[in-house]
């Protein structure tokens, strides 16, 4: 069933790569991205909640 | 082999957290307060997480859950109702056939969530089919058809055709090669 997918992604494959590479480039955009502080601030008040338990 | 606790674990996916609640809220500090919930409801019920299962998965499962409740209780808006972005797509790719990053972001985000949502797990964050139906929680097939319809969408949004920038190419080709007979 996979392989039928494949096979219709494939007809279509310079316009998928274009899509699939801006996909990843939007992905990987955030991923590169320093953690806010707000994160790590909750992250190490969670922490602190859990050593004083 | 360092065996970290899922505590210690979360850490190290919150980016790849905030690059899909980016996927689904529509602005950043949104998509933020989206992984910030889902880092208290994840600590919260780190007990009911099976060690050696897929944290990652487990966490993305949260999040989503997170935002079809927010969205539930009306907080945010996150389709485009009338349009007005939809209708504002009507860029065509750059010349040599590869499409600018901000557009291609414009045109993702008219999709619809769950359209959004398939593209991102399977396209993107590394998970199957089989991964992302049950993040999901539907069929396999359902998130098949929602990853080709997205594509589709995308290809209609963005004015791409089959082989566009290839034909484009050669047809330059060919006219310097005639003009310039060897």
């Amino acid at each position: 069933m996979a392989d039928k997918e494949e096979d219709k992604d494939s007809e279509h494959a310079p316009v998928q790569d274009q899509i699939q590479e801006n996909l990843r480039a939007l992905y990987d955009e955030t991923l590169s991205e320093a953690l806010p502080d707000k994160l790590l601030d909750l992250l190490k008040q969670l922490e602190s909640q859990d050593i004083q338990k | 082999m360092t065996s970290q606790s899922p505590k210690e674990e979360l850490v190290e996916h919150l980016p790849a957290l905030r690059a899909f609640a980016r996927s689904l809220a529509r602005d950043h500090t949104a998509a933020d307060d989206l992984v910030q919930d889902t880092g208290v409801k994840a600590w919260s019920n780190f007990d009911k997480f099976k060690e050696g299962t897929n944290l990652k998965a487990w966490l993305f499962t949260i999040l989503r859950n997170t935002f079809y409740s927010t969205i539930r209780k009306g907080k945010w808006e996150t389709e485009d109702p009338d349009g007005v972005m939809a209708g504002q797509m009507s860029v065509k790719p750059a010349h040599d056939g590869v499409m600018a990053l901000a557009e291609f972001k414009d045109a993702f985000h008219i999709l619809p969530e769950d359209q959004r949502e398939a593209l991102i797990l399977v396209g993107a964050s590394g998970f199957s089919y089989e991964e992302a139906a049950l993040m999901c929680d539907c069929a396999v097939g359902t998130i098949k058809s929602r990853v080709n319809r997205a594509r589709a969408k995308l290809t209609e949004l963005l004015n791409i055709e089959d082989g566009e920038s290839i034909a484009e190419e050669d047809a330059a080709t060919l006219a310097a090669l005639s003009n310039n007979p060897a």
